[in-house]
């Protein structure tokens, strides 16, 4: 394109130095000049040169206006001689050819001037055209691009930053301590490994807790054997210190009536010989002491059975499991109960119903404990029939009822009294250790705790009771014929 | 002849309980009584072969140092022909059976039954003498 607006240019310097060329053509015919003729000579070169530079662009044209050129020049010079050789008549013919021949060039020149300049014209509309397009071409091709590039970046998020995102909420929630969250499933090999692991530490969390759970379960049931272990130790401990010294109050009491009762033989002799005052106030002395030395060895007594009592039921260590006939151990307890609550008490008397089903069977259990259990049911019933007939006189008639009962896999055994019953207020604490209803002296408060113990944690059953005011208790064991697996 | 019996046990009072339930017989002579504080007092006592002559050793169980059992064991060692009787606030019959598998020549439990003692030191009073 370069070329051709030169080649415009070339063209129109030709032209002007035709122009010129022209000029000193006719400036020679009329002045006669040298000078003329040397303008007009080198106006013809710098023609000259510049139609070989058109003649690379359009060699005929420029090969023609060059013979156009030569004519004239021609024909203009031997015009100009024959003016200076005074013949007009020729000098006009000659500058008339002349002229013809310079208004070919003058046109052939503008034309050429008009084409090359079209031409570049053309050329740099289509330069531009091809430019704008090619513009146009990247343009879109830049759009395409970027949108392309949009595209590829959102498909990258989804498939990267998402799942990365899923993964980073789901870490961050188990690391809160949040396990029960749903962990996504994920594709891609990566993403899906790293679901993977989380999903194993989730799992593992779980387990974790669970485990955590069930040993503070574990370590609140050892704590609580403990506790009841210890408080057993203590009480034989103190139970154990407890008897020597009661076993010497008991025996020095005894002791002590028996040397009484001997002084009062030896002296009898004497105190018949004295006189009535003397002997009076004597036999009122010894009877007296003989009664405290009495009261000292009752209370010796008394206390002794609590100590017993106390030791029974604090006792540690099971015996073996043993399978044996329930109604023989229940009947053994109501006698040891009966007679024993005899020897305690003067006078005491309660009508006991034994209601024993054949079918209730043989059981699996702890013998020595189980008898521990229905021993203390049986003397908590008694005492407090006893207890009722005490305060409404002898138109009440004490009784105890037992009754075993068969049920399948299970067995019932049933301890009821006819005394005052309980409110609802002591039937709640009924079961708590130290927790007694008896006067201060009387009972430890540790015997339905521990019964409770024994028939729930060691052989796995229940101990219920039912109770109305006036109406007497009822205390139910239920208890499985065979004891759980690892007790 | 009066059948001389070494009673071992760390309460005091022990003593004067002897005393006072053997009234009659240590009146008429049917026994006497020593008594030591501890098995090792009591095993001083046997070696030192002092008059009169100890036929028969009562010990109780639980004592601080060495404890009946062991007193148990080295007087059936020492002395083959003394009878030892057990006396334990402990009368678990695991207990029992073991002395008697060490040789005492019977158990009782606290708080003692002097007649039942009785009856059974005269038994093996007899037995005891040659």
């Amino acid at each position: 394109m370069q070329q051709l607006f030169d080649i415009a240019g070339v063209a129109g310097d030709a032209h002007v130095a035709f122009g010129e060329l022209r000029y000193w053509l006719v400036d020679l015919s009329v002045s006669q000049l040298v000078l003329a003729e040397r303008n007009a000579h080198n106006a013809r070169q710098r023609l000259n040169g510049y139609l070989e530079n058109l003649a690379s662009y359009d060699a005929d044209t420029v090969a023609s206006i060059r013979t156009e050129i030569d004519a004239y020049f021609s024909k203009a010079m031997d015009a100009a001689d024959a003016y200076a050789d005074d013949n007009r008549v020729i000098g006009n013919t000659l500058l008339g050819n002349a002229r013809s021949h310079s208004a070919r060039v003058d046109e052939a020149l503008y034309a050429l001037v008009r084409k090359v300049s079209a031409a570049a014209v053309e050329e740099r509309r289509l330069v531009v055209a091809h430019a704008d397009a090619a513009a146009a071409t990247a343009y879109y091709v830049v759009v395409a691009m970027v949108l392309a590039g949009l595209a590829l970046t959102i498909l990258v998020l989804r498939s990267i930053v998402q799942p990365l995102q899923r993964l980073n909420d789901t870490i961050t929630r188990l690391m809160q301590g949040r396990y029960d969250i749903e962990i996504p499933l994920e594709s891609g090999h990566e993403f899906g490994a790293m679901a993977e692991t989380l999903r194993r530490f989730q799992e593992n969390a779980r387990e974790r807790e669970r485990l955590e759970a069930e040993s503070e379960l574990q370590k609140r049931r050892l704590i609580q054997a403990e506790k009841m272990a210890s408080l057993g130790q203590l009480t034989a401990g103190i139970a154990h210190e407890i008897k020597n010294p009661l076993n010497f109050v008991n025996n020095f009491a005894r002791l002590s009536q028996e040397l009484l009762d001997e002084l009062d033989a030896m002296l009898r002799a004497q105190l018949a010989a004295a006189d009535d005052k003397t002997r009076a106030d004597a036999e009122d002395l010894l009877q007296t002491v003989h009664l405290n030395l009495g009261k000292i060895h009752d209370h010796g007594q008394r206390a002794d059975s609590i100590v017993k009592n106390m030791l029974l039921h604090s006792r540690d260590g099971p015996g073996e499991p043993e399978t044996v006939d329930l109604n023989a151990i229940v009947d053994e307890a109501l006698k040891l109960t009966y007679h024993g609550a005899r020897a305690e008490h003067r006078g005491f008397n309660i009508e006991t119903v034994e209601s024993l089903d054949p079918g209730a069977g043989r059981i699996e259990c702890y013998p020595q404990e189980l008898m521990r259990v229905f021993l203390n049911l049986m003397s908590n019933g008694m005492y407090a029939a006893n207890k009722r007939s005490e305060q409404d006189g002898t138109d009440f008639a004490p009784q105890i009822t037992v009754t075993t009962r068969g049920q399948g896999d299970h067995v019932g055994i049933e301890i009821r009294d006819n005394g005052a019953g309980v409110s609802p207020e002591v039937r709640d604490k009924i079961f708590m250790p130290f927790f007694t209803t008896k006067p201060p002296g009387e009972g430890t408060g540790l015997g339905l705790s521990l019964s409770f113990d024994i028939v729930v944690k060691q052989h796995g059953g229940e101990l219920t009771v039912d109770s109305q005011a006036h109406a007497g208790t009822a205390f139910l064991v239920t208890l499985p014929r065979v004891l759980a697996a690892g007790k | 002849m009066t059948a001389h019996i070494l009673v071992v046990d760390d309460e005091i009072d022990v003593q004067e309980l002897f005393r006072q339930n053997f009234r009659r017989e240590l009146r008429a002579g049917t026994y006497g009584f020593e008594f030591a504080g501890s098995g090792t007092a009591a095993l001083e006592r046997l070696r030192s072969q002092a008059r009169p002559e100890v036929l028969m050793v009562l010990s109780d169980i639980n004592m601080p140092g060495m404890s009946g059992i062991d007193l148990l064991q080295q007087v059936r060692r020492a002395w083959p022909a003394m009878g030892v009787v057990m006396i334990s606030a402990y009368g678990d019959s695991a207990t029992a059976a073991r002395t008697r598998e060490l040789g005492a020549a019977c158990f009782l439990s606290k708080p003692v039954d002097f007649s039942a003692l009785k009856q059974k030191l005269t038994r093996l009073v007899a037995a005891t003498r040659c």
